[in-house]
């Protein structure tokens, strides 16, 4: 019994199946979304309403011929988008969907896996420098080196971001800290600015709008990725959509309270907040343009990580007066 | 200063290097000066007076007067008149003396002489190909009136273009030949430091069709409106106006007045949507697609209105010399202005967004820096000078059609950057809607019909005009020597790009990788769409041309096919 339920752990929900069904759903929503707010209709043919275009795209894009460059550093360069991806589906198990009571510490569910967790989600950051760095190419060089400077820019904010609903709930384990905020729903508005920092060093950790700066295309053709083709940038671009899903629940766990009430309960309220979250990216990136990576770093230096401060700063001091 | 003025300063400060002027077309003055006085002349005009440089213009005169013609030419915007130097260079070894290092904007043009001529220019600082392909024979000048227009030299792949070398401790990223922001084939090899731009180099004209030497050479006066129109995609009735109005001057025919307005209407329906278009690709290059998708979407409805109008949406083989072809009935004027007026309206709401867009602003501001004196070196044109506060508008300054009848502002900003050339494109929209208003309202007077002036008798040879045009990009100038076979003997064209494009190289130095594009976009460089459907039937050999409905109607019997499965 255990073993099947670990096997459904990893394989269905929240694991594999569910984060590849679910993260194409969100990239369908994140496309159709963006072309309404430009006066377009979106994806329209492929199952009902282009439901299954996502999912058409990548078999497609499976399928196109895969071309690694002469120069390219090739091990460096295959292996980057699979082990991407792997920390990226790892990270997805630590979301805290089948843990009701917090009594029972679990692989998934421990105190301190919130570390782990922005750990993992960092990881692809660090693939798609190393994915441009062993590809050969001036635009693909350009495009890890502004990865990086991006990635300095933004996780200083997202990490004192996160630690403000922890360091509220007095817990370094998601499990516990999303029941924290279930039992005391009325200190959620508490965290405003810091799921407002959040969701922006999100947009950014997703690279894009109007933080896309490593791969714009009417710049450095298509920056990290210019190299890649075929089934390599199809796991990459699984890859993003994945990410997106656990990153959105990952902020629903600390910001929205999480995901109570059971397994139906629990996977509508998942739907639910990872949704809300999904819109408000898709309403950032259709009203803004592409910043340059000095406009970056100084956007995140002077305002995101301040902010993120000052949000910590209000959340020490309201301790204090809190029961 | 006066035209007067100008021949007398000329006259005292040249001395012996100046022979003589004449007046052949009001307005159009020409100086016949010796070679040697030429960079002094040339200096005099550039420093001493308001002149602004347009361009330098070659023609293998060696039939007519035993020589190669060099013409620089110069406009008066304030005053409203050309003053054009002649120059003679001998016939078996041209050389003169070069320009460029007293105005830098004639680089081109005196490369382009010496690649189609063969005229040696002393003293250019980058004497490099420039229209010539690199496997074009040495020695072998297309445009010399020996050469037949369908000749087709041996290949020699050993002129390869030299590249400036690498600025130490810098690297080659390469924008182009083919890049995904550039519509069409060109090449600018940035050396980058980092993330900044150390130097620029460039390398274009990878598509020169030869469209001059078949008007010299090969097409009649009636036919070349047809294929100036097709110089440029976006601003094709620009051209054909531009030499539709050489020939004019040419034989002094006078244009109906309800020809010039339908005109002006097709002229200011193309800087609509040319703009529109331009705010698209713009807001696209800095990554803001939903720019683009509105724009294209407001573009749309006057598309569809000069499809109604001319036959085409672009393209409109409207104008002839003497006139137009279509008439604008009167019974359609309330539905174009219906039309202007949804777009107008749409358009303020457009100029609200986007001036208070705190991303735009961010990219577009203090960006791509020309100030007034780089555009006065490098003879800018258009939205770029004019956002530069040089209130320069051919439609002002030389006005052509019925720009002298119509009531509109010449927008300038003074901002010298990307921000100011975007607001003046938009504002200047706003006027071309009034522009259309009250064209209209001038239709609904004249009388219907009257829309040509037919040429009665031929035109002579050895005749000179010149024509300006103000297009979306800036002032587009045409030059024509009458030839006697019923085509002209030169026919010169200047695109606003040509003079523009030079000043992207001086914008971009010190600029960061990422600005790249949008300041080669804010020149507004031309590319070319395609619209409707034609389907062949290889077995019968029948062609059906789908209408707008059947292709309305294809579509969404498509998407409801998908939907029912």
């Amino acid at each position: 019994m255990d073993l099947l339920k670990v096997a459904l752990y990893f394989l269905v929900y929240p694991g594999l199946l569910f984060l590849f069904v679910y993260s194409t759903f969100v990239e369908w929503v994140d496309r159709k979304l963006y072309a309404r707010f430009q006066n377009r209709r979106g994806p329209l043919y492929t199952g009902r309403a282009g439901l299954l275009q996502p999912i058409a795209d990548f078999i497609k894009l499976m399928a196109k011929e895969d071309i690694v460059p002469e120069a390219a550093d090739k091990p460096l360069f295959n292996a980057v988008p699979v082990l991407a991806l792997a920390a990226v589906l790892t990270s997805g198990l630590l979301l805290p969907v089948w843990h009701f009571t917090t009594g029972i510490v679990s692989a998934t569910s421990f105190p301190g896996d919130i570390i782990v967790m922005a750990y993992l989600l960092s990881l692809p950051t660090f693939a798609y420098f190393l994915a441009g760095w062993s590809s050969a190419s001036m635009y693909a060089s350009i495009g890890a080196v502004r990865v990086l400077t991006l990635l300095f820019s933004y996780e200083v904010p997202m990490f004192l971001a996160i630690l403000s609903p922890a360091v509220l709930a007095g817990s370094w384990r998601m499990a516990e800290i999303a029941q924290f905020y279930q039992l005391h729903p009325e200190y959620l508005p508490l965290n405003i600015i810091a799921f407002a920092v959040a969701v922006l060093a999100l947009q950014a950790k997703l690279e894009r709008l109007p933080f896309d700066i490593p791969e714009a295309e009417t710049e450095l053709v298509g920056g990290t990725f210019t190299e890649y083709s075929g089934r390599k940038l199809a796991l990459f671009r699984l890859l993003t959509d994945v990410q997106m899903v656990v990153g959105a629940g990952f902020l629903a766990t600390l910001f929205l309270a999480g995901f109570p009430g059971g397994l139906i309960p629990g996977f509508l309220w998942l739907i639910l907040k990872t949704m809300a979250i999904v819109v408000i990216l898709a309403a950032i990136r259709s009203v803004t343009a592409r910043i340059r990576i000095d406009q970056m770093v100084s956007f995140s230096w002077g305002y995101l990580a301040p902010a993120a401060l000052l949000q910590l700063v209000i959340v020490i001091i309201m301790k204090g007066f809190l029961p | 200063m006066t035209k007067q003025d100008i021949v007398q300063f000329l006259k005292a400060q040249l001395g012996k290097g100046y022979l003589r002027h004449s007046e052949p077309i009001p307005g159009q003055v020409w100086v016949e000066i010796r070679p040697e006085a030429t960079v002094q002349a040339v200096e005099l005009l550039h420093r001493q007076t308001d002149a602004r440089y347009l361009m330098s213009v070659g023609s293998d005169e060696r039939e007519l007067k035993d020589r190669f013609g060099v013409y620089h030419l110069f406009t008066f915007d304030q005053q409203h008149f050309f003053v054009t130097l002649d120059v003679s260079a001998d016939p078996k070894k041209p050389r003169l003396p070069s320009i460029t290092p007293v105005i830098a904007g004639a680089n081109w043009s005196e490369r382009e002489i010496r690649d189609l001529l063969g005229v040696e220019f002393d003293g250019h600082p980058d004497p490099r190909r420039l229209v010539l392909s690199d496997d074009w024979p040495q020695g072998v000048h297309p445009l010399r009136r020996d050469f037949d227009y369908s000749a087709k030299p041996p290949s020699k792949p050993e002129n390869a273009y030299p590249f400036k070398d690498n600025p130490p401790g810098t690297t080659v990223v390469a924008m182009g030949p083919y890049f995904p922001v550039f519509e069409e084939a060109t090449y600018f090899r940035l050396y980058v430091e980092g993330e900044q731009v150390v130097d620029v180099d460039y390398r274009g004209f990878y598509a020169h069709r030869g469209i001059e030497k078949l008007g010299d050479a090969s097409l009649t006066y009636n036919q070349i409106p047809f294929i100036a129109e097709r110089i440029c995609g976006i601003c094709g009735f620009v051209h054909n106006v531009s030499f539709c109005k050489l020939v004019e001057h040419a034989s002094g025919i006078t244009v109906p007045r309800r020809a010039d307005y339908i005109r002006v209407i097709m002229l200011e329906l193309e800087r609509i949507h040319s703009h529109a278009l331009w705010l698209g690709v713009a807001g696209h290059i800095i990554g803001f697609d939903t720019v683009l998708m509105q724009t294209w979407r407001m573009r749309e409805p006057i598309m569809w209105l000069c499809e109604k109008l001319t036959g085409n949406r672009k393209t409109y083989g409207m104008n002839l010399i003497g006139g137009v072809r279509r008439d604008i009935p009167k019974a359609l004027v309330p539905e174009i202005r219906k039309k202007i007026q949804a777009m107008d309206k749409e358009w303020r709401a457009v100029l609200d967004a986007v001036k208070d867009d705190t991303t735009l602003r961010m990219r577009l501001e203090k960006v791509g820096i020309l100030t007034k004196d780089q555009c006065h070196e490098w003879a800018a044109v258009g939205p770029v000078a004019r956002a530069a506060d040089l209130p320069m508008d051919a439609r002002k300054d030389h006005p052509y059609c019925a720009y002298d009848a119509v009531d509109f502002k010449v927008i300038t900003a003074d901002s010298n950057d990307v921000w100011g050339r975007t607001i003046v494109r938009i504002l200047e929209t706003i006027e071309s809607f009034k522009i259309v208003y009250q064209s209209l309202d001038a239709l609904m007077e004249l009388p219907e019909g009257d829309i040509i002036t037919e040429i009665r008798e031929d035109i002579p040879a050895g005749r000179i005009a010149i024509s300006a045009v103000e297009a979306p990009r800036g002032e587009d100038v045409h030059f024509l020597l009458t030839g006697g076979d019923n085509r002209p003997y030169r026919w010169r064209v200047r695109c606003p790009t040509y003079p523009n494009l030079p000043t992207v190289q001086v914008m971009v130095k010190g600029e960061q990788v990422a600005d790249v594009p949008i300041i080669l976009g804010s020149i507004d460089p031309c590319f070319s769409c395609t619209e409707r459907m034609e389907v062949c039937d290889v077995s019968t050999g029948s062609i059906k041309v789908y209408s707008q409905e059947e292709l309305f109607n294809w579509t969404k019997n498509r998407r409801e096919r998908f939907e029912t499965v």
